[in-house]
């Protein structure tokens, strides 16, 4: 069977997450593929490209050397494994991985935070205070989200756990409450 | 007496004081896949198995499959509107149905909302689908009968009350109308009958509603359906939310009959969701545990201990075999849960032995103790008679000149085989029953004319009636029969007044026998 994307993002970015950790060079590491993910996203097609049998070996090795060469040496085998077992395509999802796996050592968490109007960066402070309490953090990073069909309030998402105080809930929870009774 | 205002205000004004928001933590998780009534979802890492899900839709789902990136769900109601990417949130709860007296006489869904357009059904509590059934400690063995009114079964597999008999047979052989005769005869048994249709087509199911309306039997019963329009899921819980329905009232001290039609349909939605979520496939393509899937909702049929309340919930799970294969997977393993099984044969049907039940091949494990004295004695070896003139049957086909012994018992199968006829939606009382298997077995029918026989019942039934009352009334009260010369007495004199409309005939035939013994 197939393994899926996110079995493969995670069984390499444990890999790496590990040699890191006994190299102590976690930090750069996540530089790095910070700035992989970087260049992923702006080249769409990158991973498909490197993974694709239609090319030949001869057509990557440029392109693959050109991606390596600024990467310290342990990154550069990195990518050259990656690329050599033909997963280049689900490298976002091994930074993906990794880079959950480096938050949750430091105790940082990711919220994205939904609201009518931008924060102000005092707001933005006092939340991500309330939130490092609430979520038991070192440090909340937060993006700001402006969407104005939630009326008001905030609605703060992290991994998987959603706080809801948008007036637009507030009023479909109404809503039901009065077609119950 | 004069409101004070200021008073009011000041204490709403207090109490607006302390209206605090209270937000929520959800645990959310997001749609991956969605299709066919099932949906994969990402994230959820703590859901736990069996747990209820809202989609954004408003849908609900309930966790299924909990793999290591994602989560299986099944999806009870519209699915066409979940999109990928679309998130799925953490209830904490399980999934529970209403239960209660309320729902008595309602027509509901699976998930106990009511679809007969009699408005909401106002119930106070409810259960959890999926419950532990009853273990040793808070049983014990059935006892008391459960009179289904067709002399077919009362007589030949009697059912007791928290018994799990199985009603098993191909397409088109009167499986349902065992089920709508026996719930028309539960009326003014204390009895509470719960019918699930499952996969059945909603014009049948308003059928059977219509005859259980006309008989007065909706009064106490509940009908729960999952059409074959509904997704899957539907069909695949609405045994156990019928079950949940029931066990409400067996806490409580009552009686239930719960009909499962047919449980063939529930495996297959089974499958399906099975197939779906890519669980492995089996036998038949079932996934492995569809044994478990019937074993536990039957164990959940039981007769509870006194302590508990003595209530008893009784199953009849229906079962379609294809061209009378019961060697089939599903068949085989609802036999071995089952206590007994009532077989419907096509061949039976279509010769007009209606109900086509099976003499030889129907068991009841029960047996014996769920019947009443009377009925005990005059059906006794019935069973046994009516196999051997089966056997005999065949022999006798061949023509061949046959001892008077043979002949005899030839007669009497015959007219056991008449006499255990019985027409749709007539069940019978009781003491009438044991009456006619009186008559039966005592040889008072042997000499009237087979194609009269259903006449002679009618017609001693009214005589017992208006002339016999206390003799019906015995049986009903005690459960044994009367003294035997009371009842010879009664049905000689019926016979004298009985004309056979071909007596003259008859009488030569008896002289000729008498001659014939003479020498």
């Amino acid at each position: 069977m197939a393994l899926d994307k996110y079995t493969v993002g995670r069984r390499y970015a444990k890999a790496l997450f590990e040699l890191s950790d006994e190299h102590s060079n976690l930090e750069a590491t996540y530089q790095e593929l910070l700035a992989i993910r970087q260049i992923f996203t702006e080249n769409d097609d990158l991973g498909q490209i490197l993974t694709d049998t239609r090319l030949n070996l001869l057509e990557k090795k440029p392109i693959l050397d050109a991606l390596k060469q600024q990467f310290s040496p342990q990154m550069q085998t990195f990518l050259q494994m990656v690329f050599d077992y033909k997963r280049m395509d689900d490298i976002l999802f091994m930074v993906d991985y990794f880079e959950k796996m480096y938050d949750e050592k430091n105790k940082t968490v990711l919220a994205t935070v939904t609201t009518t109007v931008p924060l102000t960066d005092d707001q933005q402070q006092r939340l991500s205070d309330r939130l490092k309490t609430r979520f038991d953090a070192n440090s909340v990073e937060i993006t700001n989200v402006v969407d104005t069909s939630i009326m008001g309030g905030v609605i703060v998402r992290t991994e998987d756990k959603v706080i809801d105080g948008s007036i637009k809930t507030r009023l479909q929870k109404m809503r039901a409450l009065l077609l119950n009774n | 007496m004069s409101i004070k205002a200021e008073e009011i205000s000041a204490l709403i004004k207090q109490q607006l004081e302390h209206y605090d928001d209270q937000l929520v933590v959800d645990e959310v998780g997001t749609v991956t896949y969605v299709g066919d009534g099932i949906a994969r979802a990402h994230g959820l890492d703590n859901v736990m198995s069996n747990e209820l899900l809202e989609f954004s839709n408003g849908s609900y789902g309930v966790a299924q499959n909990l793999e290591t990136n994602d989560v299986g769900i099944i999806i009870f109601g519209r699915f066409d509107d979940i999109r990928e990417g679309d998130q799925v949130k953490r209830t904490g709860r399980i999934l529970q149905v209403p239960v209660g007296e309320e729902m008595i006489g309602r027509v509901v869904n699976p998930l106990g909302q009511p679809i007969d357009g009699l408005g909401e059904i106002k119930t106070t509590k409810t259960r959890p689908i999926e419950f532990k059934a009853p273990g040793v400690m808070q049983r014990q063995s059935v006892s008391e009968p459960l009179q289904t009114g067709l002399k077919a079964v009362d007589a030949l597999v009697p059912i007791g009350r928290g018994q799990r008999e199985l009603v098993i047979g191909d397409r088109k052989t009167g499986k349902t109308s065992i089920a709508i005769d026996t719930i028309i005869n539960q009326k003014d048994q204390n009895m509470i009958c719960i019918y699930v249709a499952i996969g059945q087509k909603e014009s049948t199911v308003k059928n059977q509603i219509e005859t259980l309306r006309k008989y007065g039997a909706m009064d106490y019963t509940i009908v729960l359906t999952a059409g074959p329009s509904e997704p899957a899921p539907m069909l695949y819980i609405a045994p156990y939310a019928g079950s949940a329905m029931g066990e409400e009232f067996m806490y409580n001290g009552k009686h239930v009959l719960i009909v499962f039609d047919d449980l063939s349909k529930q495996a297959a939605a089974y499958r399906e969701i099975s197939l779906l979520l890519r669980r492995p496939p089996g036998r038949e393509a079932y996934p492995g545990d569809v044994f478990y899937l019937h074993s536990r909702l039957l164990e959940r049929s039981a007769k509870l201990s006194d302590e508990l309340g003595g209530g008893s919930m009784t199953a009849l799970p229906f079962i379609e075999t294809q061209a009378g294969d019961i060697s089939a997977y599903i068949p085989t393993n609802v036999i071995s849960i089952t206590d007994g099984q009532i077989f419907l044969e096509s061949d039976l049907f279509y010769s007009g032995t209606r109900p086509a039940i099976d003499a030889g091949a129907s068991v009841s494990r029960v047996g014996g103790a769920a019947q009443i004295k009377a009925m005990k004695k005059v059906a006794g070896t019935l069973r046994v008679d009516l196999a051997s003139y089966r056997e005999l049957e065949s022999f006798a086909q061949f023509g061949s000149d046959l001892d008077e012994a043979t002949q005899a018992k030839l007669n009497r199968g015959r007219r056991t085989v008449e006499v255990l006829k019985q027409p749709l939606h007539k069940p019978l009382p009781v003491e009438k029953q044991v009456l006619i298997l009186y008559a039966l077995t005592h040889g008072y029918i042997d000499a009237v004319p087979v194609d009269q026989i259903q006449r002679y019942q009618d017609e001693l039934f009214s005589f017992f009636d208006s002339n016999h009352k206390d003799l019906l009334d015995s049986i009903h009260k005690t459960g044994n029969l009367p003294a035997e010369k009371d009842m010879n007495a009664a049905i000689d004199s019926f016979m004298s007044g009985f004309d056979t409309g071909e007596a003259s005939e008859d009488d030569t035939d008896q002289t000729d026998a008498q001659a014939n013994g003479a020498n």
